[in-house]
């Protein structure tokens, strides 16, 4: 499911995500109606006899109504499917996550179900945009060659779509850091009348209401009660799933592939220019940063400052991952670059100088021409095509 | 087997009944008033100055109940409660204590605490499809008073108070407490004239994100909350 090559070395650790049955079988009742039973069954099996003649000649016959109940337990035991427990594989090397895993153990079913939800329009108010439409699987989960991303009704949002992975890393979410657990994440796209224009307890009643997710509620958390805890929880679980660690990067500090001679001057470049706020392996610290952007008058959007109310923090944005860079052009929160060429010509000449310009920006960033087509050798090997390409991050076809 | 069977739910019983012989229920029960009468939501009230106004909707959140005895913490309910005008089940929080409990004062946050705020999605009354929960910037409502005021000079003058918040320096949730009698349910009035009277109406009638005024906002609805004692 995740990237097979590089994660299981014997170094990663496993998040051993444990299941649990609330409101199954447990206690007393389920050794009354499932143990014993079960070894009922054992010793029926040591007759050597069909069945019914077994229960006959059997000494339990004279507990037979007793006997009949037990075995309708026992088969609505043996029907209930509990949900497989999923182990996330963590890149080796790699820190340990920031999400808390205990809190919503991943299974097979519910990873299934936040996939189902994750590309489905039923979560929009007019049916037509699902998560997937502003995050594309094959181009890293973001809504290539769009600047801004169009909701319901072809409106226009004020940012850029911003690639999807690697979240259980994350320590928040948006572009300012409104968001601050990926489990909440998705009520903000939801809500938004620019983008799904929803309210949230309608799509609740929307899938209560469907033919289909009731039973994917069962299957992935044990009755088919729809709730919006659970359907977060299922999203968050499809979407820490997606995990970015098979890059020729990754490769070549595996050492199982080399750099050109090229992308090794480029990663010369990297770590003298970029390395302080898209440090490896995530490519980002998950701070906020003003990078030296004009303000877009337009849009005018003052990033961090909006949620913290504090001045020193206008014009600041998330510092976002440079992994699969290669797919998620436009650049920048409001992707008013075209291409990555754009991007380093703003770190070389554009930067607009001002007080609460990034520390790490303030003397410049020194870059020939052929340095920046070096330094773009190298982003090009952050792309992770088998993570862009895995089926199981794709549309479900059922 | 039968018997084997019989006996272990026996002896389950049994247990259950030993485990919670100890405990007793208590209830703390909200009762939402305009001046000294019940609120009647979607009904036309005066403020003192015979302004006229409506109130459509009050929710607020009741966490950290904690109970007292001479000056120490004999309780503490860790649940977080959403109250709601609207419905009448949803006015009484009811706590499991141990028996015999003597109490003679009670505190509890009015809002959620930062822990909370910042741990993600949660069930039951925190489930986000509460309408309590910011979608655009996470975080909690904790008070939501709606309705509509003369003083207001907005769309069908319409007042709205949706407010959180949970980071420093804004820290949203006020702490309240005072004493109660001994005896009986513990009745909590909440008188909404009294904030519609002090909210300054005709300068803000719309505060829906976390900040100054929000902080000062919760501090005066904190101050409605007052007790009558306790119903026998």
């Amino acid at each position: 499911m995740i990237s097979k090559e590089v994660i299981d070395q014997g170094q990663g650790w496993c998040l051993q995500a444990s299941v649990r049955f609330s409101g199954q079988l447990c206690g007393i009742f389920r050794s009354v109606f499932y143990d014993l039973p079960l070894r009922f069954f054992a010793s029926l099996r040591l007759c050597g006899d069909s069945f019914f003649c077994a229960l006959h000649r059997s000494p339990f016959s004279r507990i037979k109504p007793a006997l009949a109940v037990v075995l309708l337990f026992f088969l609505i035991a043996a029907t209930t499917q509990h949900p497989e427990t999923v182990q996330l594989k963590i890149p080796a090397g790699w820190p340990s996550p920031s999400y808390d895993f205990s809190k919503n153990p991943l299974t097979k079913e519910g990873i299934a179900l936040g996939r189902k939800l994750f590309y489905d329009p039923i979560l929009s108010v007019d049916s037509i945009v699902s998560c997937s439409s502003c995050h594309l699987s094959y181009t890293a989960f973001t809504h290539v060659d769009h600047a801004v991303s169009h909701g319901i009704h072809d409106r226009i949002g004020t940012r850029n779509s911003p690639a999807l992975m690697n979240l259980a890393w994350s320590t928040s979410f948006m572009w300012d850091g409104a968001v601050n657990h990926l489990d909440v994440q998705a009520l903000a796209p939801i809500a938004h009348p620019d983008e799904m224009g929803e309210d949230v307890a309608h799509v609740i009643t929307k899938l209560e209401r469907s033919s289909t997710y009731p039973r994917l509620f069962r299957s992935a958390f044990g009755d088919s009660t729809v709730t919006g805890e659970r359907m977060l929880k299922a999203l968050s679980q499809f979407e820490l799933t997606l995990i970015s660690a098979n890059s020729k990067y990754d490769r070549v500090m595996a050492g199982t592939e080399k750099f050109t001679e090229q992308e090794t001057n480029g990663y010369v470049l990297f770590r003298a220019n970029c390395n302080s706020c898209h440090r490896a392996p995530l490519f980002t610290t998950g701070a906020f940063a003003n990078n030296g952007l004009a303000v877009d008058t337009t849009y005018r959007d003052a990033g961090r400052m909006k949620i913290t109310g504090e001045p020193a923090d206008s014009l600041k944005f998330k510092i976002p991952t440079l992994r699969n860079i290669e797919f998620s052009f436009p650049y920048m929160h409001d992707g008013r670059f075209k291409s990555l060429r754009n991007v380093l010509d703003h770190y070389a000449e554009g930067l607009l100088h001002s007080t609460m310009l990034a520390s790490e920006l303030r003397d410049g960033v020194v870059l020939s021409k052929d340095e920046r087509t070096d330094l773009m050798a190298f982003l090009l090997t952050l792309s992770d095509r088998e993570f862009c390409f895995n089926p199981d991050h794709a549309f479900p076809r059922e | 087997m039968r018997r084997t069977g019989f006996v272990l739910m026996l002896v389950g019983l049994v247990l259950q009944g030993a485990a919670q012989s100890g405990t007793t229920t208590m209830h703390v029960r909200f009762t939402p008033t305009f001046n000294n009468g019940p609120l009647q939501l979607h009904h036309a009230e005066r403020l003192a100055d015979g302004t006229p106004v409506s109130v459509d909707r009050l929710r607020f959140y009741v966490s950290h109940i904690a109970l007292h005895s001479q000056d120490r913490t004999s309780f503490i309910d860790t649940a977080c409660h959403l109250i709601d005008a609207e419905a009448p089940s949803a006015l009484e929080v009811s706590l499991t204590v141990p028996r015999g409990i003597h109490v003679d004062s009670i505190s509890f946050l009015l809002g959620i605490d930062s822990l909370t705020n910042v741990s993600g999605a949660f069930g039951g009354d925190l489930d986000p499809t509460k309408g309590m929960y910011w979608a655009w910037n996470s975080g909690y409502i904790n008070w939501k008073l709606e309705g509509a005021c003369a003083k207001c000079n907005t769309t069908k003058n319409a007042f709205e108070f949706h407010l959180g918040g949970y980071l420093p320096p804004f820290f949203n949730a006020q702490r309240i407490g005072f004493a109660v009698p001994s005896k009986g349910a513990i009745v909590i009035n909440v008188d909404v004239a009294v904030f519609l009277e002090q909210a300054k109406l005709g300068e803000r009638c719309a505060i829906m994100s976390p900040g100054k005024n929000a902080v000062e906002l919760t501090r005066l609805a904190a101050s409605v909350f007052n007790t009558l004692g306790r119903d026998q």
